[in-house]
Formats: structure tokens, sequence, C-alpha cells
């Protein structure tokens, strides 16, 4: 025998009060959704938005490297925004994304697929605590304290390891840039990094023109006192042959005269 | 003016997909020009409407692109979905950027597709539209999904959000020869009083016409699914 049914309206009403409470959890969802979407890591290009008040002009020279070195290797610092997509830190940044993306649209979606740029996102309103905003502008800059040279050099050796090269232009296939890559880890312009390394390698070959001579003149020198040496062991032999009886006779003069020489170019 | 239109309803299989391509075949019959916008991962919408549902469409859209909505009828385009509305770029968007994306679009007729379930692309869809109409069939768990969806509006609308201003419940393939389509009306209308009620009466014509991939009021503008879709379609304009 089929069992008996309820009540049409029942059902339905049972169903009512169930999205009555689901309804509840949706609210504290949405909510939960609109949290985490603090903790994005990435943002479409299109929704960053700049500040009202640039607190230092941009400098059309660094946007160009620092696209230049985007274009190498991506974006690798985030820039920092507030929880309104407004842009704290990375003006310059922003504008070598905004560059890339006109004057390099391939290179572009190779870094940032679908326009996602990499951000950090700060719980606070820069229009309502203008004070932090500015801290953590300052913060952010200040981060890149001036590497010394020699730091520099060590990180330069470090990439070369790693297969990084120094090119001018654009690095072939499979090769990486070396010095947009350090200017961008270090937060400098590529331009300073070529000059930092450029006199690194001029360094030594300025020894060398100076030294080399030098050098050579001491090689010759010791050989002139070895070969004498032993011209001396042979006197004897040569005897009955005018020219070199008198060779020989010259032989201890000339050989005080190349140790002298030579004392002389160690001192 | 522009009408906006979401079709919503939480629940998969309520005729949602069937609602939002019958009223743009009523809209793009009346002369306007019309736009489907389909937020399903699905991507059904264009198929129904017998385009390729594998063009690009509301994905790129929102991800700041310019895709050329594919043409059903002179005055009947698709932007279809697909599974790039599951992408991280899609899902990170903010609520209000279809609104936005649509703004430049030049249709008199914007209807939006809502999936089931899906429900941050869902709300792209309620913030875009300035009417949703939302689905229900005579089933409980259907009741559910669209009891959902309005208490979100309402909620939406209390807080003083983007969005649509005025939603109506529309009861799909309605046979009241059944009982519980006779219960759904009456059930509906004592839960939320407030709600305008529109009705799509069972109608295997519209099954037929999604099937073989004609917009209704091409392949039948007299059957019964078309006389109700253009009354649905009078109220909306009646706003």
């Amino acid at each position: 025998m089929p069992r008996k049914r309820r009540n049409a309206t029942d059902v339905f009403s049972s169903a009512v009060d169930t999205a009555e409470a689901i309804h509840q959890r949706d609210q504290v969802a949405e909510t939960k959704a609109q949290e985490d979407r603090g903790r994005r890591s990435l943002l479409a290009l299109k929704q960053i938005r700049k500040r009202e008040t640039d607190t230092r002009p941009l400098r059309p020279n660094h946007v160009e490297e620092l696209a230049e070195s985007i274009a190498a290797l991506g974006l690798i610092e985030p820039l920092v925004i507030d929880n309104q997509n407004v842009l704290l830190a990375g003006a310059h940044r922003l504008a070598a994304i905004t560059h890339l993306k006109e004057q390099r649209p391939e290179q572009f979606a190779e870094h940032f697929a679908d326009d996602l740029v990499p951000v950090r996102i700060m719980p606070f309103d820069a229009g309502a605590d203008p004070e932090k905003a500015l801290q953590v502008e300052l913060a952010e800059n200040e981060k890149r304290v001036n590497y010394s040279r020699d730091q520099i050099e060590k990180l330069a050796t470090r990439l070369r390891e790693l297969n990084y090269k120094e090119t001018r232009g654009r690095p072939k296939k499979g090769e990486k840039a070396l010095g947009p890559a350090l200017a961008v880890a270090i937060g400098v312009s590529t331009r300073y990094v070529r000059k930092v390394l450029g006199e690194e390698k001029a360094e030594p070959a300025k020894k060398n023109r100076n030294s080399v001579p030098i050098f050579r003149r001491r090689q010759l020198l010791k050989k002139m006192e070895s070969t004498l040496e032993e011209l001396n062991t042979l006197k004897q032999v040569s005897k009955g042959r005018e020219a070199n009886q008198e060779l020989d006779a010259l032989v201890p003069e000339l050989l005080k005269q190349v140790r002298t020489s030579l004392s002389e170019l160690e001192s | 003016m522009v009408y906006k239109i979401a079709v919503s309803g939480r629940k998969g299989g309520v005729g949602k997909t069937t609602v939002a391509c019958g009223l743009a075949s009523v809209f793009a019959s009346q002369g306007q020009r019309v736009l489907v916008v389909d937020l399903d991962p699905q991507s059904n919408t264009a198929y129904v409407l017998g385009t390729d549902p594998t063009a690009a469409g509301t994905a790129q859209l929102l991800l700041g692109q310019s895709p050329i909505p594919v043409e059903a009828l002179e005055k009947l385009h698709v932007l279809p979905g697909g599974p790039d509305l599951t992408s991280y770029g899609v899902q990170s968007s903010d609520p209000e950027d279809l609104a936005d994306a649509v703004e430049a679009l030049d249709y008199d007729v914007i209807l939006f597709d809502c999936p089931p379930g899906v429900e941050y692309l869902e709300r792209l869809g309620w913030v875009a539209a300035d009417t949703t109409l939302v689905c229900t069939n005579a089933h409980p768990l259907a009741v559910m999904g669209a009891g959902r969806v309005i208490n979100e509006l309402d909620a939406r609308q209390q807080k003083g959000r983007r969005g649509a201003r005025r939603y109506a419940l529309v009861l799909s393939m309605i046979d009241l020869r059944r009982s519980m389509d006779q219960a759904l009306d009456a059930q509906l209308a004592s839960a939320y009083p407030q709600t305008k009620r529109l009705v799509v009466r069972q109608d295997t014509t519209l099954a037929w016409a999604s099937a073989e991939r004609v917009p209704v009021m091409e392949y039948d503008p007299k059957c019964k699914g078309a006389e109700d879709l253009q009354k649905i379609a009078e109220w909306v304009k009646d706003a």
C-alpha cells in the first residue's frame, strides 16, 4: 500500500524555513569572502588605483629601466596597496608595468597572465589614515638602502653562477639578463648596476696595462741571471776563441748589473 | 533606457537559462538589441541560442578584454560563459566589475544568466542588473534556493548596496494538475508577500526549442511558454 503523502503546503513551508536558516550562513560566508579578498596576492592591473597626490614625481628614465627589468624577470616585489586598492608604494613599478603593457604586450602577458599583478594589501584605508600610508611608502623606499659596490659585485657573482649573463639589449632565448635582475632585486636602476659592474671589470685591466711591462722585465732579467750564471760555469770550455773569452770576462760584471736591476724592481 | 535583467535561482535545473534565452528572444522579436551575458561555467546559453559556447565571452569581459559577442540573430547577441569563469582572475574580481564593464556596451536589453550554486558569479549578475528574476519550480529544493536569493537581495537592498532594486519570482514548469504546483503559488505568496510572482507554464516546446538550439520566438512564437515569457517581458518594461 502506497505511503500517505504529507500536505504539499507543508513541504514548501519547511523549505522556506530552511532558506531562512541558511541565509544567516550565506551572510557569514559573504563577509568571509570579502575578508578573503583582502588576502589576495594578485589584483587586476586596472583595479589598482593611483594615489591622488604623488609624493614624488616619476622619473621617466627609471620607469623605462624598470620596464626592461620587469620584461626580463617579472615583478619580484609586489606593489603595496591599501584595502581600497589605492597604491601605497611602487609608483615607478606600476608605471613600468603599464608601460610594458602598452609597448610590449607579449612580454607583459608572459609575466602578468589575465592582467593580474602581484600585490600586498595593507589592512587600512589610505584616505582615512594618510600618515600610515606615508609611513608605508617611506618604509618601502627605505628598503633600498644603498648596497655597497662590494655587495653588488657579490650579488652579481651569485647571479652569474645561476646563468645570468651581462648582455646589452634583450637577452637571447634561454639567457637571463644580469643587469636588470640585479637592478630589480636591490631597487636601483639598471644603468647604475651596469656602471658598478663595468668598473669592476675595468679595474684589473687598468692594473695589467701598468704592471705587465714591469712583470715581463723581471721575467727577462731573471732569465738573463740564470743564463749568465750558466755561462759563468762554462768558461773553461770556450778557450781559444777570442770573442767568447772577451764576453766571459764581462759576465761577472753583467751578472752584478742584472742582479742590482732585479733587486731594484723588487723593492 | 537600458533594461538589465539578472535571471537567478541558486538551484540548478529550474529554468534559468530557458527564461533568460526566452526573454532575450522575446525582446529581440520586439526589435530591441539584446545581449545575453552567460555567467555559468557550463556555458549553456550560447549553445541554446545556436551559437558557439566555446567562444570568448563573459570571463574575458571581466578580465578587462573586449570580447566580441557572438551573434545568434541580428539583434540577439551572446557573451558565452565557460570554465574560464572559475579562474583566479574572475574569482578575485570586484562584485561591481561586471556592472562597470557592461556600461560601455551598446544594447537595449542586457540579460545576465546566473549559474546555479556559484555565488560570486551570481552576485556579479545581481549587482549589474536593475531587475532580478528569481526562478523556482514546484519543488521544495528549488524553493529553498529561491528563498536564499530573495533573502540576500533583501539584505543587499537594506544595506543600500548597488544592484537590482526590483525583483520577482518566476514560477517555472508549472502544471496545475499537480498538487505541489497548486500549493506553490500560495506558499510563496505567504512567505514573500511583497514579491511579484510570474508564471511560466510547463511547455515541452520550450525544451524542444533549447534542444534544437533555436530562439523560442523563431521556433514557435505562439506556444504557451512564449506567451508566458512575453508577459514577463511586459512586467520588466513596466518598471
